[in-house]
């Protein structure tokens, strides 16, 4: 009896430069694990009911009621007893510090909780959304708590913002030599700032940017041949692709879509005819 | 589930778009599938609820001048269902204006009509279309 409920929200205008979308979700399943994979979005979840369950590779499991998960390389590995009820807000780079006062840099591969980093609304947050009855609504919780604590931030180089659009824009790459001669500085000197702001060096977010790619057409209904997937996410070929999936989720495609699928419907597919 | 993905939406405008959305979700049973909240509080620029036996409807907040999307009390809808008895119980009970009773039909169908709260005219019936 698997049932899955995923509602996307897109925030109002002059939140989306720190918040590209909300996604509600209410998955009921068999009890197993879910794998959270590497993506350019830092990660804001707030659950409805329980808490999302971190397993770490040694110790007990980290369980958060709200955590911000910084960007990453590696698969999330959360354990779930087969409901998992919660929203979950894509945060860009700006947004961390527009929201939290830090680069997201200081949350790479790292995952905090909510209230450590905003303090009383994120209790005031989950107070919230558990009392609202409709995903509208808890999405306009969401958006009047992200509306008071959002400050005026900026990323500080207009150098790094311009190679974070260049790297994540399109799916074709964009070789770091090349954007370093485009903003003028040494390769060093741009690997070293980028991942100091963002946390992932140019070179990684470029895989991790293909990497997505190659997901989005992997999980459409209608999906082209893994060959084929490879290609047009711009592989070498299909052993580049299968090699990289593994790095980032941690299975090949085939054992991914397996375990994954209930969860992996991506939302974009579903997007309004508008 | 080979049902093709809904290629035709009804649209409907609402003055509080929230409320029409928290209505027809609890009376009639619609999900909520999109949310494009617009820059006032509580305006919202698109919205797509999904009905659970195929279809959906698009909703947004009324805006004067509007020329492609009537106003408040001006759409029709009509949504095929296997249960309408259920559904009409349902969709009273949390606050519908019953406009037309349960009733079979000359042609097979058996339905009802109700009147959501900003006049919206809502019909359910078990006709799938021919």
């Amino acid at each position: 009896m698997e049932q899955a409920t995923q509602v996307t929200g897109l925030p109002p205008p002059r939140l989306r430069p720190l918040v590209n979308r909300y996604i509600g979700y209410h998955v009921r399943s068999a009890p197993g694990v879910h794998r959270g994979l590497p993506s350019s979005k830092l990660t804001f979840i707030a659950t409805l009911t329980g808490t999302v369950d971190l397993r770490a590779p040694h110790g007990p499991p980290r369980r958060y009621a709200a955590l911000v998960g910084g960007l990453h390389e590696t698969p999330v590995t959360i354990e779930h007893d087969g409901r998992q009820h919660g929203i979950e807000a894509d945060l860009t780079p700006l947004g961390a510090r527009a929201l939290f006062g830090l680069p997201a840099g200081e949350l790479a591969g790292l995952d905090v909780h909510l209230g450590d980093l905003l303090g009383r609304p994120a209790e005031e947050l989950l107070d919230r959304l558990r009392t609202a009855r409709t995903w509208t609504d808890r999405f306009a919780c969401f958006t009047d708590i992200l509306d008071r604590v959002a400050r005026p931030a900026a990323i500080p180089a207009p150098e790094l913002g311009w190679a974070w659009q260049r790297l994540t824009a399109a799916p074709a790459a964009v070789a770091v030599a090349e954007l370093a001669a485009e903003v003028g500085w040494s390769r060093q000197h741009l690997r070293t700032r980028f991942q100091r702001e963002f946390g992932l060096s140019p070179k990684v977010l470029a895989r991790v940017v293909r990497f997505r790619h190659a997901r989005d057409l992997l999980v459409r209904p209608d999906r082209p041949a893994l060959a084929e997937i490879a290609a047009s996410a711009g592989y070498a070929d299909q052993a580049h692709f299968t090699r990289d999936w593994r790095a980032f989720s941690g299975l090949s495609p085939t054992a991914w879509l397996t375990e994954e699928l209930p969860f992996a419907q991506d939302p974009e597919a579903t997007r309004p005819p508008a | 589930m080979t049902t093709p993905a809904p290629t035709v939406w009804p649209g409907l405008a609402y003055t509080d778009a929230p409320a029409a959305i928290r209505f027809l979700t609890t009376a009639f049973g619609f999900t909520e599938t999109l949310l494009v909240p617009g820059e006032a509080d509580g305006e919202v620029v698109h919205a797509e609820l999904g009905w659970p036996e195929g279809g959906g409807v698009m909703l947004n907040t009324h805006r004067v001048g509007e020329v492609c999307w009537t106003g408040p009390g001006h759409g029709s809808v009509y949504v095929v269902t296997a249960k309408p008895d259920e559904l009409l119980a349902r969709a009273t009970a949390a606050g519908a204006e019953l406009v037309r009773d349960i009733a079979d039909t000359d042609y097979g169908s058996r339905g009802f009509t109700v009147r959501d709260p900003e006049g919206h005219v809502w019909s359910f019936g078990t006709y799938p279309g021919a």
